[in-house]
């Protein structure tokens, strides 16, 4: 009777495994994103992709919890319909699980697609992974994060195309607007990214440029790192509120994190009092920006970066030409607040 | 003779339940061969197995520790901490068996610190470790200064992508590590007081056991194969990262679970916990290729370890 019992639940949760696996067999079909299994035999030409197949486009990005990635996937995924290239969306389980990345990256690589767009988790480990991609004929367009340059000239590796934004300009952009709102007083600080990214390391670079020279301005250091994350970023200003409630400015290195720090000054009962700015421009923080609890924020957008990538990608697989390096442009969003 | 003394003839519920897990594993192969044009490709498999190392050798130790009733949280952490230790070594000028080495050592001496806190301190191996888990990540974050530490080409990145007879040297040192702990486990006079401290230390103790050094030697070799997941992954990544092996532990526990062997200790198999962890990959790899949406997955990936909880008791109840 026991073993029946068991038996029934193992059968239950069989199938609710196999609707997971299978359960997307209709949806991909109808986006007609992936499943190429039959078509490259059906097609007239059997030999290597011809130009009249459909190109095939992966997107590997880091997470799909953050919605400025899920942004720049909807810019690709537009950008693809229209061009009618199918695009495959893959993301590790975990932002900061590099090894994971890499291992999409490789699975990827045998679905034998025509062109990777990264948006590399880690800066220098993604490099050994992209090599492989680039000897596979693959073409490798970075996004957002910048693959490390000195990392990727020991591999030998050259990438077709950046598209992304300067971070450093981001980051001196927030800064200055910091410090003109503050009317350079004050006691400012910043919540870091993860401090081994190249994009975190351009963004605090910015901020401490627009910083340089400003001598009535006391900046709080070291910079703590709240890894991108919002309660992260939540626990470090609570206690960074107890020791130091002199802070009057704050520049968060992305939106989740403001939106964890904007919380403990509310729970301080500090708002109004400091002034935040940050960087992402996500729907999440357009209340923020109406109260003026956070005062500005950089729009780096990121559907640009997804659609450009994929045009790039279709581009380049004609044989045609792009720019090795595409910045979008970066605007200030700023908040109501009067300056 | 009847089905069951057929079975029991054939081998023990354990290895039974292997079988079964094997036979998932073949279903889930079959499914993606047909659901992904390229995935029976042997390039393709190689590369699952590949995929696979890094946990197959953090699972080997693993099932080491599991098989005495205790756990290793801290595997993830000692694998981070082992890495950095790698690529510094490297970074220093020093030759990669050198650094290797190192890795080994580091690893190693993570393993005997939560063993001699678990023996020497009385402590409870899942609050040891889960100490340990903190304090190995942090200490090697100190050692990198929070940096990624970037290793030139050289030796040890050779090494990730050179073969032994077709086969990614990274797979190579998996399944020589489940080979040589099958032998261990079987053939030895310490594999057995392993299985004799997990079935009962009390009995394992008054037969005269040395529990306490049994127990060091196997949060020692769970360290160990830290230490070799650490120099596989510094080889793959071209680097040793603060941010590398966040979780493993976990992936770790669900492929020693799966493959077979019983979290009170006593039962289970090396070979089991190689299938597991192969198993798992193939479900990530597979899904990632089709692709699955990343929740889906996470869905799918849970639901397998509990089915494989399930198939467990049902052969255990028999």
């Amino acid at each position: 009777m026991h073993h029946f019992r068991t038996v029934c639940y193992a059968v239950m949760l069989s199938v609710v495994l196999s609707l997971c696996c299978a359960g997307c067999k209709g949806k991909s079909e109808s986006a007609d994103t992936s499943a190429p299994a039959g078509k490259a035999t059906k097609g007239p030409e059997t030999g290597n992709a011809s130009a009249e197949e459909k190109l095939r486009v992966a997107l590997v990005m880091k997470t799909m919890s953050n919605p400025f990635f899920q942004r720049m996937k909807d810019g690709a995924q537009k950008k693809a319909d229209e061009l009618g290239v199918g695009l495959m969306v893959v993301t590790p389980a975990r932002e900061t699980d590099i090894d994971e990345q890499a291992n999409k990256v490789r699975d990827m690589i045998q679905s034998k697609v025509d062109a990777i767009l990264i948006a590399p988790a880690g800066s220098k480990e993604i490099v050994p992974v992209l090599v492989e991609a680039k000897e596979a004929g693959i073409i490798v367009i970075n996004l957002d994060n910048r693959v490390d340059a000195e990392a990727a000239r020991e591999a030998g590796l050259e990438l077709d195309s950046y598209v992304g934004a300067d971070n450093e300009e981001g980051g001196l952009m927030a800064g200055e607007y910091l410090v003109k709102l503050l009317a350079g007083k004050g006691t400012v600080t910043m919540l870091e990214g993860i401090p081994s990214a190249d994009n975190a390391i351009a963004r605090r670079k910015g901020f401490e440029r627009a910083l340089m020279g400003q001598t009535g301005m006391v900046v709080l250091k070291p910079f703590q790192s709240a890894h991108w994350d919002q309660e992260e970023a939540y626990n470090i200003m609570t206690n960074l509120l107890q020791t130091h409630s002199e802070i009057t400015g704050l520049f968060c290195a992305n939106d989740m994190m403001a939106l964890g720090a904007m919380r403990a000054i509310d729970d301080a009962g500090k708002t109004g009092k400091i002034t935040v700015v940050s960087y992402d421009n996500l729907p999440e923080v357009r209340d923020a920006l109406k109260s003026g609890a956070l005062a500005a924020t950089v729009e780096q957008n990121p559907e640009r970066m997804g659609s450009v990538g994929v045009e790039f990608a279709v581009k380049l697989k004609k044989g045609g030409e792009v720019e090795k390096e595409y910045l979008v442009p970066l605007e200030l969003a700023k908040g109501e607040r009067a300056e | 003779m009847s089905v069951g003394q057929l079975i029991r003839r054939i081998g023990s519920r354990r290895s039974l339940q292997a079988a079964g897990l094997l036979l998932a594993l073949l279903a889930a192969l079959t499914y993606f061969r047909f659901r992904v044009g390229t995935f029976w490709t042997t390039d393709n498999l190689l590369d699952l197995l590949r995929q696979s190392s890094i946990n197959t050798i953090l699972s080997v130790g693993m099932t080491f520790v599991i098989l005495t009733a205790g756990i290793d949280l801290s595997v993830g952490s000692a694998l981070c901490l082992s890495a950095i230790v790698v690529a510094l070594v490297l970074r220093g000028g020093a030759d990669a068996t050198v650094a290797v080495l190192a890795g080994l050592g580091a690893g190693a001496l993570c393993g005997s610190l939560n063993g001699t806190c678990i023996v020497a301190g009385r402590l409870a191996p899942f609050i040891v470790t889960l100490g340990t888990l903190w304090a190995f990540r942090g200490v090697g974050r100190w050692l990198c200064d929070d940096r990624t530490v970037q290793i030139a080409g050289g030796t040890l990145s050779a090494v990730n992508r050179s073969e032994v007879l077709g086969i990614p040297m990274p797979a190579v040192l998996a399944l020589l590590s489940v080979a040589l702990a099958h032998v261990v486990l079987t053939r030895t006079t310490f594999g057995r007081s392993v299985f004799a401290v997990g079935g009962s230390e009390e009995a394992a103790w008054l037969s005269g056991v040395r529990v306490g050094r049994v127990k060091m030697s196997v949060y020692a070799i769970s360290g160990l194969t830290a230490g070799l997941a650490a120099v596989v992954s510094t080889a793959k990544l071209g680097s040793g990262s603060p941010n590398v092996g966040v979780a493993y532990e976990l992936d770790a526990i669900a492929a020693t679970v799966l493959g077979g062997t019983s979290l009170m200790g006593g039962e289970g198999s090396v070979a089991g916990t190689l299938v597991g962890a192969v198993f798992i990959q193939t479900l990530r790899k597979g899904m990632s290729m089709i692709p699955v949406e990343d929740y889906r997955q996470n869905i799918a990936i849970g639901v397998a370890i509990i089915i494989g909880a399930l198939v467990d008791r049902a052969m255990r109840s028999r």
